[in-house]
C-alpha cells in the first residue's frame, strides 16, 4: 500500500470512529431522556418480570440499529415511541404465536412494608395491571397521554388522526375506570 | 382542573412513579447486531449454497449423460429452481423497503409480511406437488426399464417421500403461525 492510500484508509478509518462515538453518544443521551417511560412501556405490555426484561432488551436493541436511520423529520421523542411501541408489537404477538400465555403479576402485600409506600405499590400494581388488560389499541393511546404526549404526537406515533386519538382516549379510560372499580369491589 | 383531568393526573402520578431500568451499553448492542447480522447472513448463504448445489449438481448429471431425458430432466430443475427464487424475490421485494414509520403502517406491514407467507406457503405446496409429479413417475420409469436397481429405486423413493413429508410438515407449521399472528393483527382492528 502505498503512503497515498494508508492515508486515504487512515483518514477513512478515523471518519467511521467519528461517527461511531457520535452514534454512542446520541444512544446515552436517548437512553438517559426516555429509558424511564421505554421501562414503563415494557411494562404495560409484560406483567412477568424476565418478559419484561427481554422486551426492554429488544427496545434497546431495536432503537441502536434505528437511529442512524433517524433523519429528524419528526421529533425524536416521536421516534423513539414509534420504534418502541412497534417492537413491543412484535414481541407480544411473537410470545402468543409461541402459546406463553401471560401470568399476572403478583400485587404487592400491603403489610410487607411501611404502610404509605406500600398501599402506594399497591395502587401502582393495581393500575398497571388494569392497563395491561385494555385492547393493545386504547392501551397505546393511554399510556402515552400518561407520558405527557399531546394528542396531535400521540396521533404522529400511532399514524391515526387526532380525532380517532380522542376517541380511542375516552374509550381506554372508561374501560380502565371500570376495571378499576370492579377491583376495589372485589376487595371490599 | 376538570374532574377528567384530575383524573388522568393522579394516574399519571400512579405511573411515572414506577421505573426500573436496566442498562446496556452501546459496545454490548453492537456485539448483539453483529451476531443477528451474521446468523442472518449465514441464512441467506445457506440458501444460496443449496439452490447452487441443485443447479450443479443437475448440470453434472446432464453433462455425464448426454441424452434427450437427462437434458430433459435438467433443464426442468433449473426452470424450478429459478422460478422458486423468482417467486422468492417477487414475494418479499415491497418488504425490504419498507420504513416502519408510525404503528397503524408498521402493523400494515406486518401483515402484508404474514399474507406474503401465506402466498409462498401456497406456492411452496403447489411446486412440491409438481416436482412429485415428476419425480415419482420419472423414478417408476427408470426402475421398470431397468436403468435402476431396485436398491437404488427403493432409496430414491424413500428420498422423496422423506423430503416430501419434511416439506410438508415445514408448511403446515409456517401457516400455522402466520394464521396465528393474522388473527392477533385482527384483534388490533377496534376503531369504531
Amino acid at each position: 500500500m502505498s503512503a497515498g492510500e494508508e492515508g486515504i484508509a487512515g483518514k477513512a478509518t478515523a471518519i467511521v470512529e467519528a461517527q461511531r462515538d457520535q452514534l454512542e453518544r446520541e444512544y446515552e443521551e436517548l437512553w438517559s431522556n426516555f429509558g424511564p417511560s421505554l421501562a414503563r412501556l415494557a411494562s404495560s405490555y409484560e406483567s412477568e418480570t424476565h418478559a419484561r426484561e427481554d422486551l426492554l432488551q429488544e427496545i434497546r436493541l431495536a432503537i441502536w440499529v434505528a437511529l442512524p436511520r433517524f433523519r429528524k423529520e419528526s421529533s425524536l421523542r416521536t421516534f423513539v415511541y414509534r420504534v418502541a411501541h412497534n417492537r413491543a408489537l412484535t414481541h407480544v404477538w411473537r410470545r402468543k404465536r409461541a402459546g406463553v400465555s401471560e401470568e399476572p403479576e403478583e400485587i404487592p402485600d400491603p403489610r410487607s412494608s411501611p404502610e404509605s409506600e406500600a398501599m402506594q405499590r399497591v395502587d401502582r400494581g393495581r393500575l398497571m395491571e388494569a392497563i395491561r388488560l385494555l385492547p393493545i389499541p386504547f392501551r397505546q393511546v393511554l399510556t402515552l397521554a400518561l407520558e405527557d404526549l399531546p394528542h396531535a404526537e400521540i396521533a404522529t406515533v400511532l399514524g391515526i388522526s387526532e380525532n380517532n386519538v380522542g376517541v380511542r382516549m375516552n374509550r381506554a379510560r372508561k374501560l380502565l375506570k371500570e376495571r378499576l372499580g370492579s377491583r376495589e369491589r372485589l376487595r371490599r | 382542573m376538570t374532574n377528567l383531568d384530575g383524573e388522568i393526573e393522579s394516574w399519571r402520578a400512579q405511573w411515572v412513579s414506577q421505573a426500573e431500568v436496566g442498562d446496556s451499553t452501546p459496545g454490548e448492542l453492537r456485539r448483539k447486531v453483529v451476531r443477528q447480522q451474521r446468523s442472518l447472513r449465514m441464512r441467506h448463504l445457506l440458501e444460496l449454497g443449496m439452490g447452487i448445489v441443485l443447479l450443479v449438481f443437475s448440470a453434472g448429471v446432464a453433462t455425464r449423460n448426454p441424452s434427450m431425458e437427462a437434458y430433459v430432466w435438467t433443464a426442468v430443475v433449473w426452470a424450478g429452481t429459478i422460478l422458486a427464487a423468482a417467486f422468492s424475490l417477487w414475494n418479499w421485494r415491497s418488504l425490504w423497503t419498507a420504513d416502519l414509520k408510525s404503528v397503524t403502517e408498521f402493523t400494515e406491514h406486518y401483515r402484508n409480511r404474514c399474507l406474503a407467507g401465506l402466498r409462498a406457503v401456497r406456492f411452496g405446496k403447489a411446486f412440491l406437488a409438481v416436482q412429485v409429479a415428476i419425480s415419482a413417475p420419472w423414478l417408476t420409469g427408470d426402475y421398470l426399464r431397468h436403468r435402476m436397481t431396485g436398491t437404488a429405486f427403493g432409496l430414491a423413493v424413500m428420498v422423496l417421500g422423506l423430503l416430501t413429508v419434511g416439506f410438508v410438515l415445514f408448511f403446515t407449521h409456517f401457516q400455522r403461525r402466520a394464521s396465528l399472528e393474522l388473527k392477533e393483527l385482527n384483534g388490533m382492528d377496534c376503531d369504531p
